[in-house]
């Protein structure tokens, strides 16, 4: 697996204006000092709940906002250092899809004119275009009916099948999906993830899938990353981090996960207390240490690092080779 | 628990919107009771009618917000039909013997007044005296575990998370100790963590009030975490009823089978979820026969004709399909 | 041109548009064909038969100076039209193109536009339009002008609100991921999404604008004599309003015919423009 993005220290603090001359009082450090990197072909997912930075980091990806410190490199060219010209080329390999499938087209445009407009954009000839839409619309299994149609008149499943189409008619390496089924039911959820899966394939995408939910990640990521509060807790194989997490935030998502069956009703759950602390009041140390169970001292007074405990998997904790031994 | 009597009991309810298309028939012949002390889970995709059954429950649908509705059938509680009940007659029902918690509660709480008085005037229309009152509210804030309690009865809706304010939801709508609660997406804006300790909450105050608990929800999670009973819908349909277990084990209904197979519950490149091929009916269209017919991959004749009898696969368990015995 | 077309096949949901359209039709026709429709000249003098009631002659009479009120009525909806539509085509113009700006790109631009659109809007529009037209000298064309200059500012705080909003959308930011330039992301994604919200304050913008110039000729700043703006006509009735009242009911009737007109087209053209209301 080669390497194909590689984020390095990655730091995103939105400043807080206030008073009479707009002095800057605080920041809200959405993203603070984020680190991995995704192979071509494989899916990162990037789990988190809101406030823990997913979104900022998706869009520090695809450089809608620029980063206050760290460098994001695509195919091993720095993001930041790119001139307009690098950058055109840098964003023709990427693709977003965004949560909600309703407001990722342009209202008064037509499909067939939004698929085209990233097309025109890139420099390719309209007699070209026709071709290349049809062509991406069978990959995402639509058919050409919903070309001169308007987004509100597709459903759901079938707008975000579009968005996913427009994500990917300039052929990218990495499709960035933020939260892509959540507002999907749960059948159209299936289709969705099953197009996704079979893109990936055909034409070797990497993909960063943000999302909150642990089943849908589980089902198509090679690797999970776990975000809180703007900072990193755990990064590893899928199945490892998912199924027998080390760092005790992963443990407790993990357990507050809906089952998947009434016979695995838990009764003795992991609960997090409490609620997670303000981005703008952030504890000293530990970012969980107010509502972990395992909290000591050390928690408190040292920000863990992420480190290496076995091969390939990471965890941002003080404690744990005492907690497992 | 077939012979205990139901705290509400929906008989052959129809409801019908009007809309620029033509008649919508987001109802269609629902039939089911809840039972004292149960968590009754309604569980559907979009367009299933769920919600809507449970807003003209509580009578919530009226000429202002949907113009040309139309419902039939009878929803009864205590022996009265509630869609037959005056509106002042269900003004005192609501909050008081059935209670209900919606999906947004930053947008179910007056965001002008302070969460504890917004609790205090529920308390309060059982006209006891003020100090009594206020001590309640202040239960009820503990009882929800809200942190914190002495200051937060003093918090403006603003100044309180996601889950605190669904947690003064619960107490607004708990402190009458209503018989039903009926919950409409009551998580579906909520993290995974503060969810878990909502639905946690929901069942220990089931467990300590024994009320009833409907929930309406389209995340079959919940239905496996804290329903005994589950309700399938789609299209206005009730296709599937039965005990929790039952249905996740030993679903009957082609519909409920597909649906449970494209939950994604597998790891990658373990299995391949199930799609539903097709798209719901056309819901303003007079559908004869089975509304799942064009999407079942079992499809007879009969389905087409026919409009399916509901059948017992086992005591408590119904469903409403020609084929169930075969499948 | 299809869509346009599509509007008159399914006039059962557009009334609103096509009753708006029939009536600013009716007033285009009537200005565009005035000297086959007038029977007579709007400055033909006839003093013996002045102040006269409606006749089969003069159908809705004469004024204090003979002139046929028919004839000047039909002459003035030419005034009408060109007074309101280009008043509020260059508040438009002006006004959006601002708001734009402003609401996009945001920082120095937006604090500058911002603060001229303050000022311009706390100040009483008419006042303002008086003295424009005090320096610049009586004329329509300075009445038109000075319309245009006051009431620019609110196309521009609304729409840059609206920019503000919009240009967080998702669909703003995939064309910006798909790399389009920041001017095509405004000409093309933005200002079509804005445009709903403009032809709704177009509309009231116009009657508005009318209404301006009627006081503007009131005060006889704006159209001279002869000219048969419909305002100047009916400010000038109000001397005779109990010898020949019909003299100012039907300039009167006239200005509240355009107003409902541009109102309805405004409406019916919002939804007709809609791509959601098409089923």
């Amino acid at each position: 697996m080669s390497l194909l993005a590689q984020v390095t220290n990655l730091k995103k603090h939105f400043e807080i204006k206030s008073g009479l001359f707009g002095t800057i009082s605080s920041y809200i450090k959405a993203v603070d000092d984020v680190s991995f990197t995704i192979n071509h072909g494989e899916t990162l997912g990037l789990i988190g709940e809101s406030g823990s930075g997913k979104s900022t980091v998706a869009k520090l990806f695809l450089r809608l906002i620029s980063p206050t410190a760290g460098e994001v490199r695509i195919n091993g060219m720095d993001l930041k250092k790119a001139d307009s010209k690098t950058m055109k080329s840098l964003r023709r390999q990427m693709g977003i899809v965004f949560q909600d499938p309703a407001a990722s087209m342009n209202p008064r445009a037509t499909i067939k004119w939004s698929l085209r407009r990233p097309l025109l954009v890139n420099g390719i000839q309209k007699s070209k275009t026709d071709t290349l839409i049809g062509d991406i619309l069978e990959k995402v299994n639509l058919g050409s009916e919903v070309l001169g149609r308007y987004p509100h008149q597709l459903s759901g499943g079938q707008q975000q099948r579009v968005s996913v189409a427009r994500a990917l008619i300039l052929r990218p390496e990495l499709l960035v999906l933020d939260e892509p089924t959540s507002a999907l039911d749960i059948s159209v959820q299936a289709q969705v993830l099953n197009v996704l899966l079979d893109l990936q394939k055909e034409f070797n995408l990497a993909y960063l899938f943000i999302s909150h939910d642990l089943n849908v990640v589980r089902y198509i990521s090679d690797r999970v990353a776990i975000m809180y509060l703007g900072k990193l807790m755990e990064i590893g194989p899928a199945l490892a981090v998912l199924n027998s997490a080390l760092h005790p935030y992963s443990r407790a998502l993990a357990a507050s996960s809906p089952p998947m069956s009434p016979h695995q009703r838990r009764r003795n759950k992991l609960l997090l207390t409490g609620e997670p602390a303000s981005l703008i009041n952030l504890p000293h140390g530990c970012r969980l240490t107010p509502r972990c169970p395992y909290r000591k001292e050390v928690c408190m007074e040292k920000v863990p690092e992420l480190r290496e405990i076995e091969s390939e998997r990471w965890v941002a904790c003080h404690r744990t080779e005492e907690i497992w031994g | 628990m077939t012979h205990q009597k139901s705290v509400l009991s929906v008989q052959e309810l129809e409801i019908a919107f009007s809309s620029p298309a033509g008649l919508i028939r987001a109802v269609n012949n629902v039939s089911f009771e809840i039972y004292p002390g149960e968590i009754y889970a309604s569980v559907g995709e979009s367009g299933c009618g769920k919600s809507s059954t449970a807003h003209a429950a509580m009578r919530l649908i009226n000429s202002i917000n949907s113009p040309g509705h139309q419902i039939k059938g009878r929803v009864l509680s205590k022996g009265r039909d509630l869609l037959s009940l005056s509106n002042s007659e269900m003004c005192a029902i609501r909050g008081k013997e059935i209670s209900m918690i919606f999906q947004n509660p930053l947008d179910s709480l007056n965001p002008l007044y302070k969460a504890g008085f917004q609790i205090y005037e529920s308390v309060i229309l059982d006209e006891i005296p003020k100090l009594e009152a206020w001590q309640r509210v202040l239960n009820l804030f503990k009882k929800t575990r809200i942190a914190d309690p002495e200051r937060r009865i003093l918090s403006y809706p603003h100044e309180l998370s996601g889950g605190m304010r669904q947690r003064v939801m619960i107490g607004m709508m708990l402190s009458r100790n209503p018989t039903l609660l009926i919950a409409d997406e009551p998580t579906t804006a909520l993290d995974v963590t503060i969810q878990a300790q909502i639905l946690d909450l929901v069942l220990s105050l089931r467990d300590s009030l024994g009320m009833s608990v409907w929930v309406i929800t389209h995340d079959f999670g919940i239905v496996a975490e804290i329903a005994d009973r589950v309700g399938v819908m789609y299209a206005g349909v009730l296709v599937e009823e039965g005990d929790v277990f039952e249905i996740f084990d030993n679903p009957k209904h082609p519909y409920t089978r597909m649906l449970l197979e494209s939950l994604p519950q597998f790891s990658k490149g373990e299995k391949r979820l199930r799609t539903i091929p097709g798209t719901l009916p056309d819901p303003t269209a007079d559908i004869k026969g089975c509304r799942y017919k064009e999407r079942c991959p079992w499809q007879e004749e009969i389905c087409r004709q026919d409009t399916p009898p509901i059948s017992l696969a086992k005591p408590g368990h119904k469903v409403a399909c020609h084929l169930s015995q075969l499948l | 041109m299809k869509q346009f077309l599509k509007v008159f096949r399914s006039a059962d949901r557009n009334k609103t548009f096509i009753v708006g359209f029939v009536i600013i039709l009716s007033i285009c026709f009537t200005a565009a064909f005035a000297d086959l429709i007038a029977p007579f000249a709007y400055d033909e003098i006839d003093v013996v038969h002045a102040l006269k009631p409606p006749s089969i002659q003069h159908p809705l009479g004469t004024d204090h100076l003979g002139r046929d009120s028919f004839s000047r009525l039909v002459y003035g909806s030419r005034i009408a039209l060109k007074v309101g539509v280009i008043a509020v085509v260059i508040q438009i113009l002006v006004g959006v193109s601002l708001g734009l700006i402003a609401g996009f790109y945001g920082g120095w631009p937006d604090r500058i536009i911002i603060f001229f659109t303050d000022v311009i809007w706390s100040l009483p529009p008419i006042i303002l339009a008086i003295a424009i037209c005090t320096v610049l000298g009586p004329s329509l064309t300075n009445v038109i002008i000075a319309i245009a200059a006051v009431s620019w500012a609110q196309f521009t705080r609304i729409v840059r609100s609206k920019t503000q909003s919009l240009k967080n959308m998702p669909y703003a930011e995939a064309a910006r991921a798909a790399g389009e330039s920041n001017v095509n992301i405004i000409v093309l994604y933005i200002l079509p999404n804005v445009f709903p919200v403009v032809i709704v304050l177009a509309t009231l913008a116009l009657p508005i604008a009318i209404i301006n110039t009627t006081a503007m000729g009131f005060l006889g700043l704006g159209a001279q004599p002869p000219t048969p703006d419909w305002g100047v006509i009916l400010a000038n009735s109000m001397t005779y309003i109990h010898n020949a009242p019909w003299i100012s009911i039907f300039p009167g009737l006239a200005i509240i015919y355009i107003v409902l007109g541009f109102n309805l087209l405004g409406e019916g053209l919002r939804d007709v423009l809609d791509p959601r209301l098409k089923i």
